[in-house]
């Protein structure tokens, strides 16, 4: 078993070892795996092809020619303010997870448990609680920067915004690095250790050099969270402009859809590079220690030298994070916090009024759409696994790819490809699906964003779960008779099913706290949460903004426990394997 | 009935149609392409007839895998056919084929308990109820894991596993069962156990079997024919006496047992397939290969059990009625005592020789002075140029 792991993580440095194992396609292919390959192809390009091909072709009219070359020549500002914002909040972001995830993996702190589920607080939250909350709690007139320190803090703006994208995609950072540190091979410390090395020398000289992919990853992928997102600077921003919020103002604003495009265009393209930078740069370096059993287990760090300094950072962020957090949850509550805290039932009674509808069609279609992402993702996951060898890495490529589309940009492409009905040789093939004259008002393509958005990250945890399972297990199913559609339900389906399960959560919670995707595409018949929100805060009724967030968080909070519970039923017998 | 819709009408095979003769012809395979390409197996001729039990052998990259993946059809040959009772299988996929594989890691369903790993294949082929847990039961009585069909796959130690996995192919009754190193994840007590009960079942069920391995001891025990195998050919096809006594190459012999070499002339060959060599100042009369001229080159393979290793010089031994012209001083190097035998390396004129001495007796100290009489009968000569 260990065998043939280690041959799949070895492949690139000993192509030419060829004894033992499982390298190379398999002989005949079922139709079914063809099929797969159709339904997957025509998905990708529904999702992903049509709207960015559309999205393309209005960039690069005349209108949006003329913004493309405003954006570089007379108006350079927001690009300029993108691009800085972008590596600030990368920066930030990228170090905070990081110390989370040191403080998580190596020290023996207690709670950390407890700690873990904060750190992660900001990803189950809709765009705006964050930011909302910093406002009020940190800002010109906060309660904890002005009531009590007594600082006026100018909040809108660069800063503001660099403090809440980090803290909004730190979960992301903190999950990538920690994973990559819970891989490090024990033994390696222990060597290290009877070497006569420092705890300090070890963090620099081991721990560091062996997380870096995670660190450069984590950078990659901040990086382009901040530059697309649209939420944050739209409550925070102030005149801090940047080019996703001059993107909504181009259409919300003046109806300029083309000129819209036209920077969407620029934007995507600093996405997109980023994107291939890191998928270059992955594939040459091989990640790091992956090895059958573990050769012992972790002991903690506990010298302070090394220690404290992290725990303190630690301590602030999370104190941080309790703040904001306890300012959505009593903002609810109260009339307006920090001017008129009297204890109030009112916002509740505006949710249960005006928001009962948008919170059911957000749950519903948050459950239609994640498992259809994470079924796409598992297909599209197998076929880069199993099935194609060479092809599977450009449709792994072309999957992926998804995730370096900003929302901003996706969003709009929705809305300029399935305003209308789609065409193919002179045939309508799809009627009109985004807006609120098309069929399901809106709902079809809120969807399909939903689930175009999800898929990235499925496919990701799905290929990594595969290349975990020993292949011989899938060949024993195939010698016993198994076809590869029976194989794939049977035995391997079930092998991967936390993966799945997984891919459901990161959907729904992905789903349910989106808006940048989908700002463009929301109607009036079909009311979405997030939407709702943020015409709160724009309206400046915090009170029920705060009371919307409450209800959302606590909904993701019930999907993530009744899936947690659903993935441990899943792994009952796993327990040997992997 | 045609042996084609046989192949697929009864898919994994009841043990009806033909009686599972296996053919091999001309096999290659090519891993990768243009630059980064290997050959894998390279031009594999072999025929495997039914009821045998036979063993594909060598050091790890020999393609002996690569070939066993080919026969059940889940690696595709680059060039060659594959034949099951002459018809060829290359159009069948790996799941129609009436094969059954025995994985090295034993590739259990850990989602599944015993007896639904077992009947797996059973409930594929949409076997009814019935049948089936009757054939499970069965199955699993025979490799004696009878009580655990409840268990899960992580709550049995590894012998158990293997034996499940035994199971899990006999099951389906196939007609040729495929060992990949099925017990090279045991220890060496089990593996010595497991390899009797394989073969024990095997002859039984009298089900053709093709078994994967680099253990020569496995290989020797098990097989009727053995297939030595080295960077994707076939050096030699085999009973085991064969492969180990009369080795066709240098490979061979020095991949089964513990070799000495030596080198000389042919002076002499007798009708009886024997030939007198001269190795250095040593004359040894041995049976020999076909192709051992007078006058050319000679190989001599004499194994490690067959020198008798003595204490004192030679002539010393001559002297005491137990010489030979076979006979060689040395001096010993090394001395590890293992059980029934001390291997020995001994230093002498025509290079060091590896010799079994008794276990029985005192272990011979480093560096005393000794005298190897070499068993002429047992020995072997190959061509000079054998490679």
């Amino acid at each position: 078993m260990s065998d043939a792991r280690l041959t799949s993580s070895t492949r690139r440095a000993s192509g030419r070892r060829l004894s033992g194992v499982t390298i190379g396609a398999k002989a005949r292919k079922d139709r079914f795996v063809w099929v797969v390959l159709a339904v997957v192809v025509l998905a990708i390009i529904l999702l992903h092809g049509l709207p960015v091909s559309k999205l393309v072709g209005a960039g690069l009219s005349r209108d949006g020619l003329a913004a493309i070359s405003r954006a570089f020549t007379s108006d350079l500002t927001p690009m300029w303010n993108s691009l800085l914002l972008g590596v600030l909040v990368a920066v930030v972001g990228t170090l905070i997870g990081f110390v989370m995830a040191y403080v998580q993996v190596f020290s023996s702190v207690r709670g950390k448990k407890l700690l873990h589920w904060l750190t992660l607080m900001p990803m189950i939250s809709p765009p705006f609680a964050v930011a909302t909350a910093m406002i009020t709690m940190f800002g010109r007139r906060g309660i904890l920067t002005y009531k009590l320190l007594g600082i006026e803090f100018d909040i809108y703006g660069l800063q503001g915004l660099v403090i809440v994208l980090a803290m909004t995609f730190t979960p992301l950072a903190y999950m990538n690095i920690r994973g990559m540190m819970e891989n490090m091979d024990p033994s390696l410390f222990e060597a290290a250790k009877a070497l006569g090395a420092s705890e300090l020398y070890i963090l620099f000289r081991v721990t560091l050099p062996m997380v870096t992919p995670a660190l450069l990853a984590s950078f990659l992928i901040l990086f382009v969270e901040g530059v697309a997102d649209l939420a944050n600077p739209l409550v925070l921003g102030g005149d801090f402009r940047v080019l996703a919020s001059e993107i909504y103002f181009a259409v919300a604003g003046t109806g300029d859809v083309a000129a819209a495009a036209g920077l969407a265009l620029v934007l995507l393209v600093p996405a997109l590079g980023v994107f291939c930078v890191q998928k270059y740069w992955a594939s040459r370096r091989t990640v790091v220690t992956i090895t059958g059993k573990p050769t012992g287990s972790r002991r903690s760090v506990t010298d302070p030298i090394v220690m404290a300094p992290l725990l303190v950072i630690a301590g602030i962020w999370v104190l941080v994070i309790i703040a904001l957090y306890g300012a959505i949850a009593v903002g609810g509550l109260t009339n307006i916090l920090g001017v008129d805290n009297t204890v109030t039932w009112e916002h509740y009674e505006f949710v249960a009024r005006l928001g009962s509808t948008a919170v059911g069609t957000t749950l519903w279609m948050t459950l239609v759409a994640a498992p259809v992402a994470a079924l796409t993702a598992v297909l599209i996951a197998w076929l880069v696994a199993r099935q194609f060898p060479r092809l599977g890495k450009v449709l792994d490529f072309v999957g992926m790819l998804g995730s370096a589309i900003p929302g901003t940009v996706l969003g709009l492409g929705f809305a300029l490809a399935y305003a209308k009905p789609t065409w193919l040789f002179g045939h309508p093939i799809l009627p009109a699906l985004a807006g609120g004259v098309s069929v399901g008002s809106g709902a079809v393509a809120i969807i399909a964003v939903y689930v175009a958005r999800a898929i990235p990250t499925g496919q990701q945890s799905t290929i990594a779960a595969l290349s975990q399972v020993n292949r011989q297990i899938e060949e024993a199913a195939t010698s016993l008779g198994a076809g590869q559609a029976a194989t794939l339900r049977k035995v391997t389906l079930p092998l991967i099913a936390p993966a799945i399960v997984t891919a459901i959560m990161y959907g729904i919670t992905k789903s349910m706290t989106t808006i940048t995707a989908i700002i463009f595409i929301t109607t009036p018949q079909t009311k979405v949460m997030t939407s709702q929100i943020l015409d709160e805060v724009d309206a400046g009724r915090f009170g029920n903004a705060f009371a919307y967030c409450t209800v959302l968080i606590g909904l993701v909070l019930v999907v993530l426990v009744l899936a947690s519970a659903a993935l441990r039923l899943v792994t009952r017998h796993r327990k040997a394997e992997s | 009935m045609t042996s084609n819709t046989m192949l697929t009408s009864t898919s994994k095979g009841d043990g009806v149609g033909g009686p599972g003769l296996l053919e091999l012809h001309h096999v290659s395979k090519v891993f990768g392409v243009a630059r980064s390409s290997a050959i894998a197996v390279d031009d594999v001729t072999l025929t495997i007839e039914p009821g045998q039990f036979v063993t594909l052998l060598g050091p790890s990259g020999c393609g002996k895998t690569t070939t066993l993946r080919m026969i059940a059809g889940f690696e595709t040959p680059t060039s060659g056919d594959i034949t099951l009772d002459g018809v060829s299988v290359l159009p069948v996929p790996p799941n129609r084929r009436p094969m059954s594989m025995v994985f090295q890691s034993y590739a259990l369903f850990p989602n599944l308990s015993v007896s639904d790993n077992v009947g797996f294949g059973l409930k594929v082929k949409k076997v009814d109820k019935a049948e089936r847990v009757r054939r499970v039961a069965q199955a699993m009585e025979q490799v004696g894991i009878g009580e655990y069909g409840r268990r899960y796959p992580h709550e049995l130690s590894g012998g158990q596993q293997q034996r499940v996995a035994l199971a899990r192919a006999l099951v389906m009754e196939p007609k040729m069962l495929l060992f990949d190193e099925p017990l090279s994840n045991l220890d060496a007590k089990l593996r010595e156990r497991m390899r009797d009960e394989i073969k024990a079942i095997q002859r039984r069920l009298g089900v053709t079997s093709v078994f994967v391995t680099h253990d020569q001891t496995e290989a020797m025990t098990m097989s009727d024919v053995i297939v030595v195998m080295n960077q994707g050919r076939v050096e030699q096809i085999g009973s085991p006496r064969q492969v180990y006594g009369r080795p066709e190459t240098r490979f061979v012999a020095a991949f089964l047992g513990k070799a000495n070499f030596l080198t000389g002339k042919v002076v002499e060959a007798h009708g009886d397939g024997q030939a007198t060599i001269h190795c250095g100042r040593m004359v040894v009369t041995v049976p020999c290969h076909d192709g051992v001229r007078v006058g050319g080159q000679a190989m001599v393979l004499v194994r490690a059990e067959g020198v008798r290793v003595s204490s004192g010089a030679s002539d010393q031994v001559a002297a005491a009625g137990l010489g030979s012209s076979a006979c060689l001083d040395g001096k010993i190097v090394s001395a590890a005592f293992d059980g029934p035998i001390t291997v020995y390396r001994v230093a002498t004129g025509l290079g060091e020789f590896k010799v079994d001495g008794p276990g029985a007796r005192d272990v011979l100290p480093v560096g005393a002075p000794v005298s190897l009489t070499i068993n002429q009968a047992q020995a072997w000569a190959l061509p000079g140029d054998a490679a």
